[in-house]
């Protein structure tokens, strides 16, 4: 086939080719580019109580627990059935813990499940502003999501369609099922329920351990704003020592490679005193969060390493 | 006399050096560009179809064209060793991956950058990401032949790069990767990576990979661009001053950055990386980020305004250090640019 031939079959397909759409940028450099500014047309006392209505009655209706149950099973179709089962029978839900002394959110460790026939732990903890009637309550990884935010931004930036802004934007997930969007987003006054409140923004940083901070590993992370105004966040991790065989799978690798003997067997010591202890008293840890407000046009450092830190300390333990 | 021919003899190793020396523009036009890169996969399929690999599953999406029954995903999309070997097989391989470009992105004036077979490219990230070279059908790390003994220590240093360093022995040496980037901009040759320093993506830099029959198995296309001429800039710093500047940038980005790391870190536990340097006879090893001095090149890159300008391009990589000792240098030396305005040496990228 000739190159003709084939720009012409081309042709056929798609218009003139190229047709510049500039999605390069808009897939590889902005993921958020399907964010569009909501605008308001009405008045936005009006837009608040419209939109909490809905979204209560919308709420009620679903009868949305956000439990871990919804997480894996709505939120990200774990399709599973097995995973579901161990994770409702390994499930605690509020374990006792203690959060130090904070005058701006209420913070809990809402679910635990340890998993070791997956070598998974979950948990699932909430931030619940203390006075919502002045304070708005956001998730601080719910700001600028698209990596587009530059302070220094000019229009026509690298092109009319990639949507940088020199100014902070929230993204919301949309309530309504029918939305063609999953996310919304734009700046910040914008997209708060009632610009009016003071905004506070809450980030859960570490999950761990108190005796051995490393034990975990590092996280993979999800988290949401309930339309209550809660926010929740989901730590899911996932190591070989959590799991049941993992003494079987050392001691193979011990034959393999003998000279690994001394350093296996401490892993395999290491990992049943874990587990031991996840069985009995349980392993106690700490979660660290941040809560910082939001000015507009605030010093980003202070946005992003200023605010109040606190903690919930709480015992990891199996459920069964 | 002799003072005559000796005045002779400089005049002309003076006119030789001039003659050699690097010609540069003092003007040069800026552009505003305009992005493309919408292959739709549908489209993909039509263009592609019936160059792919016969009789074999053929995944189609925005862009990419791959079977990954012969290949994982992504192979080949970044740049790592940008050299071009001629023979026979690829020049018959880069006919139809020029064809297919031209069709797929008329506008664009392709430049070849990189031509060998697949398994050598590999050999070289392999080499640049993972320290691991093969000599003589063995496997060297970090310059230590990899034992059984070391073998297990690096798995439980999770370094083993097992199924890379396997990819590799299984692969076919007749495969050939070709790398495609726009073509020269008023002579200058396009900058290497996009206007975001840490975005490691080469720009518009386009891949084929063929298997011995001349069948494509992978096409990943980078996109293309269209070029406004906009004002004309004038090139006011020197290669000399160039690297000056790419100096103080680098001595001040180390100094305030994070821009080194010590290998512990890499490791799952103290332990393993204990058993390392003792299986490899080293008593610390630390990565530093370095300058890579002669990277330095007049290239047309694009800025944060998304403007094509002329530009210093300078590369930077890693320079593995064991007991106060390089080691290794130049890892990862094809990801990290930088790019000094030529205009007036200001950093445009970052």
């Amino acid at each position: 086939m000739t190159e003709q031939e084939l720009r012409e079959r081309l042709n056929r397909m798609t218009g003139e080719i190229p047709a510049e759409t500039h999605r390069v940028f808009l897939s590889a450099a902005c993921p958020g580019k399907e964010a569009r500014i909501v605008k308001r047309k009405i008045s936005a006392g009006l837009v608040f109580a419209l939109v909490l209505i809905l979204i209560t009655v919308a709420a009620i209706a679903a009868g949305i627990v956000y439990d871990l149950k919804w997480w894996y099973g709505e939120r990200t179709a774990e399709t599973d059935p097995e995973f579901m089962r161990k994770m409702a029978e390994n499930l605690v839900a509020e374990p006792e813990q203690q959060q130090t002394e904070d005058s701006l959110v209420d913070v809990k460790v809402r679910e635990v499940s340890w998993m070791p026939d997956e070598g998974k732990l979950v948990v699932s903890i909430q931030a619940t502003a203390k006075d919502p009637e002045h304070f708005e309550l956001h998730s601080r990884l719910a700001l600028d999501v698209d990596g587009a935010y530059d302070p220094d931004f000019e229009p026509d930036m690298y092109d009319e369609e990639c949507e940088g802004h020199a100014e902070h934007w929230l993204w919301r997930e949309n309530t309504d099922p029918e939305a063609d969007e999953r996310f919304r987003c734009g700046p910040v006054p914008q997209m708060m329920d009632d610009s009016s409140k003071r905004l506070l923004l809450f980030e859960g940083l570490q999950l761990a351990p108190l005796e051995r901070p490393e034990l975990f590993g590092y996280a993979s992370m999800d988290e949401l704003r309930t339309p209550e105004g809660e926010v929740l966040y989901l730590f899911e991790y996932s190591q070989d020592w959590m799991k049941q065989d993992y003494d079987r799978q050392m001691e193979e690798y011990i034959e393999e490679y003998p000279n690994m003997k001394e350093y296996a067997e401490s892993q395999i010591a290491k990992a049943r005193e874990a587990r031991e202890t996840l069985n009995s008293e349980g392993i106690s840890c700490m979660l660290s969060y941040r809560v910082v407000e939001y000015i507009e046009g605030m010093d980003d450092t202070e946005l992003y390493a200023g605010g109040t830190e606190g903690q919930v300390t709480f015992a990891i333990r199996t459920g069964k | 006399m002799m003072k005559r021919i000796i005045l002779c003899a400089l005049c002309l190793m003076m006119v030789f050096s001039a003659c050699l020396a690097e010609e540069l523009p003092t003007k040069a036009t800026c552009y505003k560009i305009k992005l493309n890169r919408n292959i739709p996969a549908e489209t993909m399929r039509e263009v592609f179809a019936e160059y792919m690999v016969p009789g074999c599953e053929v995944e189609y999406d925005e862009y990419r064209a791959s079977c990954p029954d012969l290949i994982n995903g992504g192979t080949g999309c970044f740049l790592t060793y940008p050299e071009i070997e001629e023979s026979e097989q690829v020049n018959g391989c880069r006919e139809i991956a020029e064809k297919l470009l031209h069709t797929v992105y008329p506008d664009q004036e392709p430049e070849l950058i990189s031509a060998m077979p697949l398994r050598d490219n590999l050999l070289h990230d392999l080499y640049d990401f993972d320290t691991y070279e093969w000599i003589d059908g063995r496997w060297y790390f970090l310059g230590q032949e990899v034992t059984h003994e070391l073998e297990g220590v690096l798995k439980a240093a999770y370094l083993a790069a097992v199924d890379s360093r396997k990819q590799i022995e299984e692969m076919d040496p007749s495969w050939i990767l070709l790398q495609y980037h726009p073509g020269p901009v008023d002579g200058l040759r396009v900058g290497m990576n996009w206007p975001d320093s840490d975005y490691n993506m080469p720009y518009c830099m386009s891949t084929f990979i063929f298997d011995g029959e001349k069948n494509l198995i992978t096409a990943y296309l980078g996109g293309s661009f269209t070029m406004t001429p906009g004002k004309e800039t004038e090139i006011r710093i020197t290669k000399e001053e160039a690297l000056q500047l790419a100096r103080e940038h680098n001595a001040k980005e180390n100094a305030t950055g994070d821009r080194g790391f010590e290998w512990d870190e890499r490791m799952s536990d103290a332990d393993v990386y204990t058993l390392l340097l003792k299986t490899i006879g080293y008593s610390s090893l630390r990565s530093e980020m370095v300058l890579e001095e002669d990277s330095g090149r007049l290239v047309m890159a694009v800025n944060r305004k998304g403007q094509m300008v002329p530009a210093w391009e300078f590369a930077e990589s890693y320079s593995v250090v064991a007991d106060g000792k390089v080691i290794k240098e130049h890892q990862f030396a094809t990801d990290y640019y930088f790019y000094l305005s030529a205009e007036d040496g200001t950093l445009i990228n970052q």
